[in-house]
């Protein structure tokens, strides 16, 4: 597959847990593995940030684990230590209506924060943290920019996607999901 | 012979051997490919990608320079590498060279290059059309034709200087002529007054004879595990194969009571989970028998459990020649191991990555032909965990174009033991094989 520009990605611990191993189900293990193999044959790069690293430590399936071992072996993971904005967070998070849903946007700022500090661009196959984010992004600004996919819906074209270099489209915005 | 700049690499010291191989127009390596040797150099690709073929040519020369007799520009068939004809080793894709010819380029110590080219004779067999010597400071060129007066116009002036003394003391001026010595080429003075009679003045293959004499070799197969083994010299150079001297290499050490070299090679053999001491047992003048331990760690139950290298598995008989060459070989001498990983287990052949490592790091120069995943992401482990530097650690990836010639992509390790691009690696395989069997297996649960 030719190469295209490269884009920093930030790929959540779900997708590497999906890929394979006893939790996997047919067919979205399939659309991880696919997702996750035209990542690396594109030559994006993956961000970790330590707790992202930690999440895919304790979730990642033995397929994401050798996934991961040649990313880095081909000097395709990207490092970063987001400076942790607790301002940003506490208004991220204000926006949530209840403990249930403040724990789970929390759970998953990390993800936030790293594709803040790098490209903007989240995979992942949790849902209800994107709704929960898109709602913030009506409120909070610095995250309308922030494309995020979910690698295990073919209806949002993840692979011609990653293909055609990645970008931030527009449909593709927490700031322009449609609200639910 | 014109003086010529070189830019030395500046990740190693002088001295230390076979630095560089170049090679073209022999077997797959049509256009002249280039590799840098360090102290641990990794040889990886698919099968008939052309990993054999960029040593192969030093074989050549190994078995040339050793044979018992004058086999001509080049011993075909001999204890290293075997070929019944000339076209067997020449390239059948001839883009570069426009006449039957091949190219083998040796460095050594960062900067002294020989390059030799031999050419097909139509009586049959190689001759050696050119040899050239360069290194920072000179470049010399000498081919079978040359005249004497081309000779003496280029000599240089210490070689003038012995054409006079030379001159002076016969009374009659002698003739410059190139002569071939082995697979070398050399300058010489014949005294046309005495027929036959010359006097060497140059050998330039001089500077990388003796590194290919001391070249190591194991081959991919090593021999069928013995009963007993023939009673050899014990180095410091090993003529033909390697494998045949182990038995001897142990049992003089142990004559010599080489503890470290002893306890070296049952530690590494521990390590690989294949035994935890390996004894030789003379058993006349002429025969040696190899005794190992029956269980793979050593405890007070194992004392004297030795049976016959030819009573256990073969991981133990091909991989302790393995063992004994890394340890045998001295600093700068070059061992050329053919899948050293062959019949060891999966945490063998990762294990096998520190071995290796630690005979580079005392100064071996181990080139490793590997079809191991294990192996090499081992090195990068070992890389990434210091415990060999990374400078010390080149990746040679061997591929066939569509028109079926060679092209290598070499890698540097970085200090996490990361190599960066490469054509194709071998997670690609592993993730493809596991994607295929986690698609059908999954896809078959799903429908249970």
């Amino acid at each position: 597959m030719p190469k295209k520009p490269s884009q920093r990605l930030v790929v959540d611990a779900s997708v590497a847990r999906a890929s394979g191993g006893a939790d996997a189900t047919y067919p979205t293990s399939k659309h991880c593995r696919d997702f996750l193999d035209v990542v690396r044959k594109i030559c994006h790069q993956i961000v970790m940030s330590p707790d992202i690293a930690a999440e895919w430590d304790r979730h990642q399936s033995h397929w994401a684990r050798t996934w991961r071992v040649s990313m880095v072996a081909r000097k395709k993971l990207c490092r970063v230590n987001p400076s942790g904005d607790t301002e940003l967070q506490d208004r991220v998070v204000g926006v949530a209506a209840g403990d249930s849903q403040r724990e789970a946007m929390l759970k998953d700022y990390h993800l936030i924060e790293a594709a803040l500090a790098t490209d903007q661009c989240i995979a992942s196959l949790d849902d209800t943290a994107r709704d929960l984010f898109a709602r913030a992004a009506r409120q909070v600004k610095e995250l309308r920019g922030v494309a995020w996919v979910n690698p295990s819906l073919p209806d949002e074209q993840p692979i011609p996607w990653l293909a055609g270099g990645a970008r931030p489209e527009k449909t593709r915005l927490l700031g322009s999901r449609p609200e639910t | 012979m014109n003086t010529q700049p070189n830019s030395k690499r500046e990740t190693q010291n002088p001295g230390e051997g076979v630095t560089a191989v170049s090679v073209g127009g022999y077997k797959s390596l049509a256009e002249e490919r280039s590799i840098e040797i360090r102290p641990l150099t990794i040889l990886a690709g698919a099968n008939s990608s052309g990993k054999s073929s960029i040593m192969q040519p030093l074989l050549l020369l190994k078995q040339t320079l050793e044979a018992t007799y004058d086999p001509g520009a080049l011993l075909l068939d001999g204890p290293n590498v075997r070929f019944t004809s000339v076209d067997q080793l020449l390239s059948k894709e001839r883009k570069v060279e426009r006449v039957a010819a091949f190219r083998v380029g040796i460095e050594v110590d960062l900067g002294k290059t020989v390059t030799i080219r031999f050419s097909k004779q139509r009586a049959g067999g190689l001759e050696i059309a050119h040899l050239t010597y360069a290194d920072e400071r000179e470049s010399v060129s000498l081919h079978a034709e040359m005249t004497h007066d081309e000779i003496a116009a280029a000599v240089s002036p210490n070689l003038k200087g012995f054409y006079e003394t030379i001159a002076q003391r016969e009374g009659v001026p002698p003739r410059w002529v190139v002569v071939r010595n082995r697979c070398f080429l050399d300058l010489a003075l014949r005294i046309e007054d005495k027929k036959e009679s010359r006097l060497v003045a140059y050998s330039p293959g001089n500077v990388i004879e003796p590194h290919i004499r001391n070249l190591i070799h194991l081959p991919g197969l090593r021999g069928n595990p013995e009963r007993t083994y023939p009673r050899t010299a014990i180095g410091p150079t090993f003529s033909g194969t390697f494998e045949k001297y182990t038995a001897s290499i142990i049992a003089g050490w142990q004559a010599q009571d080489n503890r470290d070299a002893i306890k070296g090679l049952s530690q590494d053999l521990e390590r690989l989970g294949l035994t935890w001491q390996v004894v030789a047992e003379p058993v006349n003048d002429t025969q040696v028998e190899l005794r190992v331990g029956r269980l793979s760690r050593a405890s007070r139950n194992t004392v004297g459990d030795l049976v016959s290298i030819a009573d256990v598995g073969f991981g133990v008989s091909q991989t302790l020649p393995v063992l004994v060459a890394l340890h045998a070989a001295k600093p700068d001498q070059l061992v050329y191991l053919e899948q050293p990983e062959l019949h060891l287990h999966p945490r063998a052949q990762s294990a096998l990555a520190q071995v290796l490592a630690d005979a580079a790091n005392r100064g071996v120069r181990v080139v490793a032909e590997t079809h191991s995943a294990l192996l090499i992401l081992a090195v990068q482990s070992l890389v990434a965990e210091g415990y060999i530097a990374p400078d010390k650690v080149k990746l040679h990836w061997f591929k066939r174009r569509d028109d079926g010639i060679t092209e290598i992509t070499s890698a540097d390790l970085d200090e996490a033991g990361a190599y960066g691009d490469w054509p194709e690696d071998f997670a690609e395989v592993a993730l493809e094989t596991e994607s295929r069997y986690l698609n059908a297996a999954e896809q078959r649960q799903g429908q249970e």
